[in-house]
């Protein structure tokens, strides 16, 4: 046959056929950070990505958020390139992400992802946020089929892989952890650069007296509203009175939030009979929750996986990720499909990629 | 509609009236491009998500030649306005995209709705 060379230059011999390298594209903005990933069978190429960082005491509005993206999505996908590499032809296929999300952000991102899937002659494959998260998480940690805690700003959920669905065994009956943590850090004035999550974290260390907090498990799920009004209440006068020091609330938030993440964590891992764990989302990058959920390993013999901020973040190489899985089980869609929507159950997805 | 019609029935039946004929809000842009296939481009990017839930307005898309024609009614100026601004960052994001990554390639498939 001779010898072949691929496109990066490499030589074969005769008697290896390769399989043509696979190189996705994948675009994230569904929240305040808009990051463009590209992706070439397993190997991360260019991962570069920007974040709407509101002034204290605001969080991120979709209005504002979207000019946000609109304005610096198209410096980030020069990036991404640039970074790679690699020229639009190398490309196989465009991954964005469909939902959930915020509406105006996530049509911002999806308009340049149907752009130049049409410039470049490329199919287009619409990624489930929340399984980009999953199978990043599975790429770099090499977790085989871990029960999964999912936790971000946006989204808290347990999920466990079953009979091609990412199933949620238990989530959140009202708003995510890290948007209960980006609200208390609100009420303490914290600045959100770069995260009001990992602000609150490195103020925790500091904290020495523990407050009570409602501890709020229902079954397999949590719920956050009760523990966020109860601060709410009383920050303010525990703070003047000097009973408390911001950084003793921080500690003390913290320590009842991850406890209720692990608790719940374990119990789906009883169930499913799981002896890994992969955390994943913006509140993964804490380390006191992997800490905890560490010990609550330990003890009964099972394996954390936990990936750092590149990855816990928003980004766009995670969807790259998915969209390759799904690209390669032969999951594209038609154009009219490529709407975006605010609500996108994870257990909504067949995966096709795994047994 | 002949039935007696209570408090919260009353506004929606007005935008019925609204967006079935009345007289609506209306903006119609003209916009150029190099090209029919770079007017298309930014059509089917921009023709693909639904209006949101509680909009009453309604975009209509047209390519003629290389000029894309959009035509956006609403039932009163205020919501005209705030359709017209959102497209209108939309519209310029495509743009920009087709301007800084075109020229559109030559396609090796027509892009049809049963394909893919």
């Amino acid at each position: 046959m001779g010898t072949q060379v691929t496109q990066r230059g490499m030589m074969h011999g005769d008697d290896v056929q390769q399989d043509k390298m696979v190189v996705i594209i994948g675009l994230e903005g569904s929240a305040n950070k808009i990051g463009i990933g590209i992706i070439e069978d397993g190997r991360v190429l260019a991962n570069p990505r920007r974040t709407y960082v509101t002034p204290p005491g605001q969080g991120f509005i979709p209005h504002d958020t979207a000019k946000h993206h609109q304005a610096n999505v198209l410096e980030v996908l020069h990036k991404a390139l640039a970074e790679a590499d690699i020229s639009p032809q190398q490309i196989d296929a465009i991954a964005y992400t469909k939902g959930p999300g915020m509406a105006a952000p996530l049509i911002s991102v999806a308009v340049v992802a149907r752009t130049i899937a049409q410039l470049w002659d490329k199919p287009i494959v619409a990624v489930n946020h929340c399984i980009g998260h999953i199978e990043m998480g599975r790429l770099i940690t090499g977790a085989e089929n871990p029960t999964v805690l999912y936790v971000s700003g946006g989204n808290t959920q347990i999920i466990a892989y079953l009979e091609k669905k990412y199933r949620i065994f238990g989530e959140t009956i009202d708003m995510a952890v890290g948007n209960c943590l980006d609200r208390f850090a609100r009420i303490l004035m914290l600045s959100n650069d770069p995260s009001p999550g990992y602000n609150i974290e490195q103020m925790a260390k500091k904290g020495k007296k523990y407050l009570s907090l409602p501890y709020c498990v229902k079954g397999m799920d949590v719920s956050f509203s009760g523990i966020l009004s109860y601060l709410e209440e009383r920050a303010d006068k525990l703070l003047k009175t000097g009973q408390y020091t911001k950084a003793d609330l921080c500690f003390s938030l913290q320590e009842t939030l991850f406890a209720m993440l692990v608790e719940t964590t374990e119990r789906a891992m009883a169930h499913c009979g799981s002896q890994e764990v992969l955390i994943c989302g913006g509140v993964g990058c804490n380390l006191r929750l992997q800490e905890m959920m560490g010990i609550m390993c330990k003890e009964r013999g099972a394996k954390l996986y936990a990936t750092d901020e590149s990855f816990c973040i928003d980004n766009g190489a995670m969807i790259a990720q998915a969209g390759y899985l799904m690209f390669k089980a032969g999951t594209t869609m038609p154009f009219q499909d490529t709407w975006v929507t605010q609500r996108y159950r994870t257990d909504d997805v067949p995966v096709t990629w795994r047994e | 509609m002949d039935e007696v019609i209570m408090d919260s029935d009353e506004e929606i039946v007005q935008l019925e009236e609204n967006v079935s004929g009345l007289p609506a809000a209306v903006v119609k842009l003209e916009i150029p491009y190099n090209s029919s296939r770079e007017a298309e481009i930014v059509r089917n990017s921009l023709q693909v998500d639904p209006e949101p839930k509680r909009s009453q307005s309604l975009k209509t898309f047209n390519v003629r030649e290389n000029l894309l024609c959009v035509e956006i009614r609403s039932p009163d100026v205020r919501q005209l306005r705030t359709a017209v601004n959102s497209f209108m960052d939309l519209v310029h994001l495509a743009t920009k995209t087709v301007d800084q990554f075109g020229p559109p390639v030559q396609r090796t498939k027509k892009m049809t709705s049963d394909q893919q």
